[in-house]
């Protein structure tokens, strides 16, 4: 039984505890299981090359590098959707709702996320053919604030959509 | 006073049908223009912001046994103080005593927080350095950790500081949170 003297814990201060340390798991569980990110770095590649052949060029594949023309980039842990999705999927998961709209959620995060990053690469690689200089504006500035906006920008939206939802 | 109750964690950002109300769609737009200011800014004063806080993590590193100067490091933030800001100073509907309070204390814990994570970072590079390093786990979340770690502690602090308050408003008044 609730205590009714007690006063209601602050529900967005839970929101942001629980968010904080399913964050922090998801972290440690694709730290601790590195096929994740392998698997997802070898899919960055092929898929970026797969566009690029879509797009017309000739990409130049090499282990974990993508190479079109002069501009080559390297595919790391953070060039994946990984980490933006585990993100998104741990605040989906600590917020209050049905089990299987938390699940709808990830599962359309992920196709989401995922052609995200590839337009993020791709216009990264432009950028390296085209304006050099602006490599650095691009890559570090430009793309860390879409990305955070895209984040809260979705999790908002499913947030809306689970509240209409019967 | 402090408010209680209000619409809880599903109240937050929707409309009472779920779509994103009028007031909403302002504090994206607010939140937008002040983060074309903001982010500039932070850009432009990335370095000196890095050397700022170098002698703070290097006296933590002495701390904690690693006798190491540290003149600056590679860290995305100040970006996630200029994102937190610009969520604060997009909300309107909060007061202004309450955005202030919100500004001050969420600009501290992020700074604790990104001094924090420079720390951690660089500790595990100086045991790689050493010869003794730590588990390839280890090294891999502390890569995790501060690839995204701008991307959550803004939205984050923002939520536990104003979240409750703006919930808490009546639906009108709202700012798109709601």
């Amino acid at each position: 039984m609730t205590d009714p003297r007690r006063p209601h814990p602050n529900p967005a201060r839970t929101f942001v505890v629980r968010f904080a340390l399913l964050w922090g798991a998801l972290l440690s569980a694709q730290a601790f299981l590195p096929s994740i990110m392998t698997g997802a770095i070898a899919g960055t590649v092929a898929s970026t090359a797969a566009m690029l052949r879509l797009l017309g060029a000739r990409p130049e594949v090499l282990g974990d590098t993508v190479g079109v023309g002069t501009a080559t980039i390297q595919i790391v842990p953070e060039c994946t959707p990984v980490l933006a999705f585990l993100t998104l999927a741990a605040a989906i998961i600590a917020f209050p709702g049905a089990a299987r709209h938390k699940v709808l959620g990830c599962a359309a995060a992920l196709p989401i996320l995922w052609a995200y990053n590839l337009v993020r690469i791709l216009t990264t690689l432009a950028v390296l053919l085209w304006a050099p200089r602006l490599f650095d504006v691009a890559h570090s500035y430009l793309w860390q604030g879409i990305t955070i906006c895209l984040l809260v920008g979705l999790f908002v939206a499913w947030a809306g959509i689970v509240r209409r939802a019967p | 006073m402090r408010r209680r109750g209000g619409a809880g964690a599903h109240g937050l950002w929707t409309s009472g049908d779920g779509r994103l109300s009028r007031e909403a769609w302002r504090w994206w737009l607010r939140f937008l223009l002040w983060s074309a200011v903001l982010f500039p800014l932070s850009w432009l004063g990335l370095d000196a912001w890095h050397r700022t806080l170098a002698p703070v993590v290097t006296g933590l590193l002495y701390a904690l046994g690693f006798p190491f100067e540290v003149r600056s490091f590679e860290l995305l933030g100040p970006y996630e103080i200029a994102f937190f800001l610009a969520m604060v100073l997009a909300t309107r509907s909060a007061s202004r005593a309450e955005r202030w309070r919100a500004a001050l204390i969420g600009v501290a814990g992020l700074v604790v927080v990104e001094i924090g994570i420079a720390t951690l970072a660089i500790v595990v590079m100086l045991r790689e350095s050493t010869g003794h390093p730590f588990p390839p786990a280890i090294v891999a979340l502390r890569d995790g950790i501060a690839a995204s770690y701008p991307w959550v502690v803004a939205p984050g602090a923002w939520i536990a500081l104003l979240g409750q308050v703006l919930a808490s408003r009546p639906r009108e008044r709202s700012p798109g949170l709601r």
